[in-house]
């Protein structure tokens, strides 16, 4: 009955979900396409159907990038980060959020967080570059992670600070009668129920940093600590770029993000934090 | 007496890690290059001198950079707009009830946001050329001077809505459904419980999401610069692009990092008070 | 009874958690530092499982006092496939003539060439040898004392005498030009061939072209606009010729405002000429990138581009059994006014280094660039002109270039040629603004011009 009655809206909502599926693959489909055209096929038409399976730009992008050796540059340094933002944001959104009311030093730096968002990495550029080279961290993964790190958790903070508001004070207040301190319910009570949000910044973050850049250009010049996405950029040239190759090197280097993406959905989905809560 | 000055430093001691990152990689930085803005450097010396505030009064008098701050309005109030707008669509699509399309589409929503800028540009430059100037007549998009603002503001929609709908799915997913069938129970339509429950539960996603999209906008750089390098004819120059090009190409770099440096501000005010318009607003459970 | 379980395990796993959190917050940032190193120090290693020959290197660096080894770094933005073969034979010729020098090649982006130099500049980080645009980015580095003097250097008597002009500031060597670039009008031969074309050499017999082009279906020009480096060789081609080989200083004049557009009639001339073939530009010029128009002209949907001598590397890459042939652009009646457009490229330039080893090496690998082998290889896999005189197997197009004798080509040596990106991007843009309707407003575009340029210090 009750489903009946939703029948016009159900398949209005179906058509919507279908139409917009189509204009976000279609530009994803010509990626596909050009990922498997030489460039002089590309040349004579983007849209056509490849005319055989075309599989050099693959070889060659991986080949040409260095693949397996970048990726795992890659993995070294995205992944380390943001289990350290994942770590280091949910801690101090929460004690934003439930303390900065009374305490100005973390209203300051909430807003120090969010003006920092603002300011572009150009600015920081050659004074990072100059502690980098003082401290010998050039051209190091893990002083790459750091820096990944340094420069993401004022984004992810300020991602934390609203959601922890929508997680009851009762919860954990029960903790504190219990006798754990603040630390502990933290991580006991609260951290558990940040899972959605969680998941979301780690996703966001992953895909991020493993597109990251602006900061790996200048930090990591050695063939040999290069990240895939920086080795995709090889394929552009001063007047001449290799679409195809850059297409297919793209492609094959996101799989692990959206892999990981995938697994992440499923936290996304599942977390109803508040339901949760209540039960 | 142990029990509350512990309590009153562990509030501190939650964000110490992540603020002892931050100082590393922004903070100190950002203190150590501030000087530049106040120097007439440009950008290959190994030494400048100190102009005081003269590169702050040139930015006043600068004619050319007025092209680049009002395109950089128009690319923050469409883009804010739409890709809110969009980003919001998506996730309450992904939210509602077909099981299996919900998987397959918030993958398809979240592919695009792994492509660089410049593939992204390749794949709209062509769609602008040879596929949308077809399909509604006009020349290409991209070399119109009235028009390159918007198109460049879909590249950038198609190419970030899905971190947007990320943060407002969360944000669905956390609105208690108790609340929705409480609702339903008082008589309230679709629309009600959409502008009554939703729209109110989701502030903290709000103020996340139009927040650092519309500074995220008036950043623009790396699409834009991808797609027409600013142009035709400067038409979608942004500040930032001017900013660099100051600092790397015209051999400006004081006078660069000090329209980079009074930009940052107009931004961080702008960023506080819309953060701090949806913070009122959000609803603590 | 599960829940149960499940907080207890969950109370024990955030309390290992808070342990091993209160450890790190209780270290200061510095011992966070060190715990990165430590693990940095683990990268390195795993490294030089898979690399000997950069471990080497890694150590080297670690420790400088016990090996005799020089280490000195190449930043070049060479990412072209031809151009990395090329700067790998250089590195292997060198290293085989030197091999206790260590030559680092560091690659970036062109995009990012520049951000990357100006900042390991900033930061004592310099690289031995890097290379600059234009005489007046050389003139830049130099006065900010990075660059080495080249006087004297072996190399120098190979170069062609007239392009080392281009590299001296005040009578000193600081750069040499590596390759000559041409500018000129590039098209498809079969095209030509065709619809039974002849090469013009006047303004007149180009229009002709043209008519006989479009008549035919053919897009006479693909004008790649929606690109503004690529849009100004349109203008370039012409004013170069009538308003720049007459008057070195002329770019200048109007830097320092001496001169101005509006009382310029050769620059009027110049700019009526190139909008006079606006309507062969096909329907969306502004909306045809570089990719497009090269795609264009080498599959014969467009006859002709005007650009630099790269593009034929360009055409070939998406077409590489296209016939591409080049002409100078016609700029009056007169053939003899139509001169090919030669320029010195790119210049090498060494960092002047106070370390006596470190700048030996530079000058060494110098030497091993500029030497008859590697240019060879210059003209050959990365498709230049080299600026070392030689006999070189070039492609046609470029040899037809080369060939145009002094008197029927301008170099653009040893004169300030360009005017500074600020001034150019200026000129560029209000061109670009007057380009796009079907008629052009002389007057206006030049007072506008000369009001922009007014306004910059």
């Amino acid at each position: 009955m009750k489903h009946k009655k939703n029948m016009p809206g159900d398949v209005i909502l179906l058509l919507l979900m279908l139409a917009t599926i189509v204009i976000f693959v279609i530009p994803l489909y010509l990626a596909v396409l050009t990922a498997f055209k030489s460039k002089p096929e590309l040349s004579r038409s983007v849209l056509a159907l490849p005319e055989g399976l075309y599989l050099e730009n693959f070889r060659e992008g991986m080949r040409r990038s260095d693949f397996f050796h970048s990726l795992r540059n890659s993995v070294l340094v995205t992944f380390p980060s943001v289990i350290l933002i994942v770590l280091c944001a949910s801690m101090s959104g929460y004690s934003v959020a439930r303390h900065a009311q009374k305490t100005a030093a973390l209203q300051l730096l909430d807003k120090v967080y969010l003006a920092s968002l603002m300011i572009p990495f150009q600015i920081l550029m050659i004074p990072v570059y100059r502690i980098y080279k003082a401290l010998n961290l050039l051209n190091s993964l893990p002083g790459m992670v750091l820096m990944l790190t340094g420069t993401s958790i004022a984004y992810a903070s300020f991602l934390y600070v609203g959601f922890v508001k929508s997680i009851p004070r009762e919860i954990e207040e029960s903790a504190y009668m219990d006798g754990c301190s603040e630390m502990k319910t933290f991580w006991i009570i609260t951290f558990p129920l940040l899972k959605p949000v969680s998941a979301t910044v780690a996703a966001l973050h992953v895909m991020w940093l493993w597109n990251d850049f602006n900061i790996s250009i200048i930090l990591l010049q050695k063939e040999m600590v290069r990240t895939i996405t920086v080795k995709q950029f090889y394929f552009f040239g001063q007047y001449t770029a290799e679409y195809g190759l850059a297409f297919a090197a793209a492609i094959v280097s996101m799989i692990p993000v959206i892999v990981c993406f995938a697994f992440m959905q499923k936290y996304i989905v599942n977390g109803i934090a508040a339901g949760a809560v209540k039960s | 007496m142990y029990f509350p000055m512990k309590k009153k430093l562990t509030k501190y001691l939650f964000v110490l890690p992540g603020f002892c990152f931050f100082a590393f990689a922004m903070l100190i930085p950002f203190v150590m290059g501030i000087n530049i803005a106040f120097t007439d450097w440009d950008g290959v010396a190994a030494s400048y001198q100190y102009v005081g505030l003269k590169n702050f009064m040139d930015i006043f008098r600068d004619a050319r950079i007025r092209t680049p701050f009002f395109n950089t309005l128009e690319f923050a109030l469409i883009g804010t707009v739409v890709g809110n707008v969009v980003s919001l669509y998506l996730a309450m699509l992904i939210n509602s009830k077909f099981e299996k399309l919900n998987h397959i589409s918030r993958t398809v929503f979240f592919i695009p946001v792994c492509f660089s800028s410049v593939l992204t540009a390749f794949l709209w430059k062509f769609l602008y050329r040879e596929f949308i100037s077809d399909l509604f007549g006009t020349k290409n998009l991209l070399g119109n001077p009235f028009w390159v603002i918007p198109a460049i503001v879909v590249i950038g929609v198609w190419n970030g809505a899905g971190i947007n709908m990320l943060i407002y799915l969360s944000g669905l997913k956390n609105i208690p459904l108790e609340l929705y069938e409480a609702s339903k129970v008082d008589g309230a339509n679709a629309f009600q419980q959409f502008t009554r429950v939703t729209l109110p539960l989701l502030m903290p996603a709000f103020s996340v999401c139009v927040t650092l999209t519309l500074t995220s906008w008036l950043k623009e750089f790396a699409t834009t610069l991808s797609a027409t390098g600013g142009g035709p004819g400067g038409a979608s120059r942004t500040v930032s692009i001017y900013v660099y090009e100051n600092l790397y190409k015209y051999y400006k770099a004081g006078y660069g990092q000090a329209v980079s440096f009074l930009f940052s501000l107009c931004l961080i005010v702008i960023g506080l008070c819309v953060s701090s318009f949806f913070r009122k607003r959000e609803v603590e459970l | 009874m599960r829940k149960s379980t499940l907080k207890k395990m969950r109370i024990l796993l955030s309390a290992a958690m808070c342990i091993s959190l209160a450890g790190g917050c209780g270290q200061s940032e510095k011992g966070g530092e060190s715990q990165e190193t430590d693990s940095a120090q683990a990268v390195d290693n795993g490294q030089e499982v898979s690399a000997p020959s950069d471990a080497a290197e890694n150590e080297e660096e670690a420790s400088p006092s016990e090996g005799e080894k020089v280490t000195i770094t190449w930043l070049n933005h060479y990412q072209e496939a031809g151009k990395q073969a090329w700067v790998e034979k250089c590195k292997e010729v060198f290293e085989e003539k030197y091999p206790d020098v260590t030559l680092n090649i560091e690659t970036v982006g062109a995009d990012n060439y520049t951000t990357v130099l100006q900042t390991k500049l900033a930061s004592d980080d310099a690289p031995a040898i890097f290379d600059l645009a234009s005489n007046y980015d050389l003139g830049v580095y130099d006065e900010a004392g990075h660059l080495a003097d080249l006087t004297g250097q072996p190399c120098l008597e190979r170069v062609d005498s007239e392009l080392l002009l281009e590299g001296q500031i005040d009578g000193v060597q600081k750069g040499v030009p590596i390759e000559i670039t041409g500018y000129g009008v590039f098209y498809n031969e079969e095209v030509f061939a065709e619809n039974s074309l002849e090469v013009p050499t006047t303004l007149s017999e180009l229009k002709a072209v043209c008519e006989t082009l479009s008549a035919n279906g053919i897009q006479p020009f693909a004008a790649p606009f929606a690109e503004q480096w690529a849009f100004r060789y349109y203008l370039r081609a012409i004013s170069d010729i009538t308003c720049l080989m007459p008057d070195h200083g002329w770019n200048e004049s109007k830097m320092d405002k001496t001169s101005t557009f509006s009382e310029d009639e050769k620059f009027k001339e110049a700019v009526e000429t190139y909008f006079s073939f606006h309507e062969y530009w096909g329907g969306d010029p502004f909306g045809t990138s570089w990719e497009d128009a090269q795609s264009m002209v080498a599959n014969g949907e467009a006859a002709m581009c005007i650009h630099g001598s790269w593009a034929v590397d360009g055409f070939l890459s998406h077409n590489p059994d296209c016939q591409i042939g080049v002409f100078p652009m016609p700029v009056s009646e007169d053939a003899k006014d139509t001169i090919m457009i030669k320029e010195p490229g790119q210049q090498l330039v060494l960092y002047n280094n106070p370390d006596a080893a470190q700048m030996e090496a530079a000058y060494q690998l110098y030497d091993t660039i500029y030497s008859e082998e590697c240019m060879a290889a210059y003209a050959q896999e990365a498709h230049q002109m080299p600026s070392v005189v030689g006999n070189y197997n070039m492609l046609p197009a470029l040899k037809t270039i080369m060939e145009y004798s002094a008197d029927a080509s301008f170099m653009e040596a040893g004169i300030t040629r360009t005017m500074t990106s600020e001034y150019e991007d200026i000129l560029m843009e209000i061109l670009i603004n007057h380009s796009m309707g079907e008629s052009f407003d002389m007057e206006g575009f030049c007072k506008e011009a000369d009001a922009a340029f007014a306004a910059v210090e």
